[in-house]
């Protein structure tokens, strides 16, 4: 094209992104953003048609959460972009990297009630970690230059960008081309990525901390996979040789070979992590927060624990715990440098090693399974399927098949997303993986239906790996549109739907704090899953007994394309351990008794 | 009941005002005094701010600082500061 041509604003919003590296967008068209999808008609960029925006949105995250890459989402105005919002705000509690393209009525009738029009800027301000609304084409390069900066700098998250229909076809004599231009984006040079490492002095400090510790634990959060940061992590672990355990959002930071890993902590964590981070006298706290669902009650989380807190989030510091040595950046630069910090450090201390013992000592196995959790006994006296065994099974097999032929592991060959509930926390309880990549579930947010949408994206941004979505049968009746979605661009998606006919985690707490009255948690009307399934062309089918788990994972792993195996499990399940609210992690309850 | 006092220069853009008023409120403050002044000269908005907490912290330094924190990660603002960072007496 040359450069005398002109091009609309909706061809140059295309041709922008791929210029940032965009080769892929989901969506759903509608009027205000008409323009944008004519000039996709013609553009290398491949659209994912979703067959709701809130999928687009969760697929946008799934893609990013998977790959490392910007997941970008598009939706018309009003309808359209109020349907991206909880996906936004997915991203924002889970710091994903996200943008997001809003249509919007032309400018002259912005303000006036038209139709399809919403002020989503002002939606967005609770859910972005910025949002821009376009008033004159020329600002469209920056903008856009300036989103993607914001949405991968420092603490990732979303962003979104409103581009007004009459901007959209509007014309423009310049070619806007990235490589040629010196984009200024500021005011955009956020806080943190200007926060200068911290000084030598807290670097020693806080090796100084480690090594006059008796009872450390490093607790470790989302913050190390989205460094990048598992082998910076891994060689300090090796140095270290200490207890340690970590959140949601942290699983897979940990290498399964670790041997002092001692499972998630919080709510639903495990026996010995809770115990171990009630008792530790230190807490190396590595891209974590301090969420609710992790610390339990906050006043008695850790009493005796001095804290090294290393984020790079500024405002995380002080926020929830305050922190004695502060290590603020990004952990690709300050694990190594903490590491060096090291080389004195002690491992035969011995009052560290009866600590270490104490606390792994405490760890159950499964049978031959990495996982750090036992299974419990059922409830159920029937030869019925007990879903932690099934989940464990699983893993074991996803471990197996993600072997090489030589015995070493390919890394990122699978992909497990989670919608929200009891199947969650079992999946996180009796699962192991060995990459943050390996695990996306809603972890901040907790959304529903964030699963099969979820797995759309990663999919798609790995077409030849594994990807499962395990899903609860109420979390699955929320994105179930996505099935079309799987069917349109036939993608090997296998969902795992954990069915007790019931909204399971809300009925484990009437169950347990509100008398057994259980109020709208039935869900024992659902529709039969394999006809749905297969009305979307998705093979499916269903297992009730103990003695079919194994074939029925196999043939479901093996199957070329979707495929939905649907798992009948007792409505009276429970989770266990769980720390009940307002109580400190050692108060775990064991079960109903 | 304390109040304090912030200062801040922000890029004049649209939401800018909207942003650091959804943030204070969000993090748990109201407004008692909001002034805003265009200074043409460094193209910006010098903006004075006094603030409450809504709540009973444990802390006032600690959770002006938090406001503080969070206010700054905002793209649009340039710097904050705290004019006072010891809280003041209300006059009764």
């Amino acid at each position: 094209m040359s450069s005398t041509q002109k091009q609309t604003g909706a061809a140059q919003t295309l041709a922008i992104l791929q210029q940032l590296g965009v080769t892929d967008i989901f969506g759903y068209p509608g009027g205000a953003i008409m323009p944008i999808y004519d000039a996709l008609y013609s553009s290398e960029i491949k659209h994912y048609l979703c067959r709701h925006e809130q999928g687009a949105a969760f697929a946008a995250v799934g893609y990013a959460r998977a790959s490392g890459k910007v997941g970008v989402c598009m939706a018309t105005s009003g309808p359209g972009a109020t349907n991206l919002i909880t996906g936004l705000a997915d991203a924002m509690a889970d710091s994903v990297a996200v943008v997001a393209i809003t249509g919007q009525v032309a400018t002259h009738a912005m303000g006036t009630d038209g139709f399809q029009e919403v002020d989503i800027i002002s939606l967005s301000l609770a859910c972005t970690k910025h949002s821009f609304q376009i008033r004159k084409l020329s600002d469209l390069p920056k903008t856009l230059t300036q989103a993607f900066h914001i949405a991968t700098s420092g603490r990732p998250g979303p962003v979104l960008i409103d581009i007004p229909k009459n901007i959209q076809i509007a014309e423009v004599n310049n070619h806007f081309a990235l490589s040629s231009s010196e984009p200024d984006i500021s005011p955009v040079i956020s806080s943190e990525s200007q926060q200068s490492i911290e000084s030598s002095a807290s670097f020693e400090q806080a090796a100084q901390l480690i090594k006059s510790s008796t009872q450390p634990v490093l607790y470790i959060g989302g913050g190390v996979g989205m460094a990048g940061a598992t082998d910076e992590l891994k060689n300090l672990m090796q140095r270290l040789k200490l207890p340690n355990l970590a959140t949601l959002k942290g699983l897979g930071a940990v290498p399964i070979d670790e041997p002092y890993y001692l499972g998630m902590l919080g709510m639903h964590g495990s026996h010995q992590a809770n115990l171990a981070i009630q008792e530790c006298d230190l807490m190396l706290v590595i891209g974590a927060r301090f969420d609710d669902r992790a610390t339990g009650k906050l006043n008695e989380f850790a009493p005796n624990a001095k804290v090294i807190h290393m984020d790079i989030d500024p405002a995380e510091i002080n926020k929830r715990r305050i922190a004695d040595v502060i290590l603020l950046g990004d952990l690709k630069i300050t694990l190594p440098q903490l590491f060096s910090r090291l080389s004195g450090f002690d491992t035969a201390n011995k009052k560290r090693i009866d600590w270490r013992e104490k606390c792994i000592s405490r760890n159950n196995s499964l049978e031959d399974s990495s996982s750090t959790t036992s299974v419990p006994e059922s409830t159920s006296e029937t030869t019925g399927i007990i879903a932690p065994k099934l989940l464990a099974n699983l893993s074991q097999l996803l471990a197996a098949n993600n072997s090489a032929a030589d015995g070493s592991q390919s890394i990122n060959n699978f992909h497990v997303t989670t919608d929200v509930g009891q199947h969650q926390m079992w999946a996180a309880q009796y699962m192991r993986f060995d990459h943050p990549e390996q695990f996306l579930s809603s972890s901040g947010l907790g959304t529903m239906g964030f699963g099969i949408p979820a797995a759309i994206g990663a999919q798609i941004s790995h077409p030849n790996a594994q990807v499962i979505s395990i899903s609860g049968d109420g979390s699955f009746m929320m994105n179930v549109q996505e099935l079309a979605t799987i069917k349109r661009y036939q993608l090997p998606v296998k969902i795992l739907l954990i069915d007790n006919s019931r909204l399971g985690l809300v009925r484990q707490w009437q169950q347990l704090f509100f008398e057994q009255r259980y109020s709208e948690t039935d869900l024992s009307d659902n529709p039969d899953f394999v006809t749905l399934a297969k009305a979307f062309d998705i093979e499916a089918t269903t297992i009730t007994q103990q003695s079919q788990v194994s074939d029925a994972l196999q043939n479901m792993l093996a199957h070329q394309g979707p495929y939905l195996l649907h798992v009948k499990i007792d409505a009276f399940e429970n989770v266990w351990p769980l720390v009940p609210p307002e109580t400190a992690n050692d108060k775990m309850i064991q079960s109903i008794n | 009941m304390y109040q304090h006092t912030i200062e801040i220069a922000a890029y004049n853009q649209p939401t800018v005002l909207e942003r650091l008023l959804q943030v204070t409120r969000y993090r748990g403050f109201s407004v008692i005094n909001f002034s805003v002044l265009s200074n043409k000269q460094k193209q910006q908005l010098d903006i004075e701010l006094t603030v409450q907490s809504t709540g009973k912290p444990i802390s006032e330094e600690l959770n002006i600082q938090r406001l503080y924190n969070q206010l700054n990660k905002l793209f649009d603002i340039k710097h904050v500061n705290l004019v006072a960072l010891v809280a003041q007496q209300k006059q009764a």
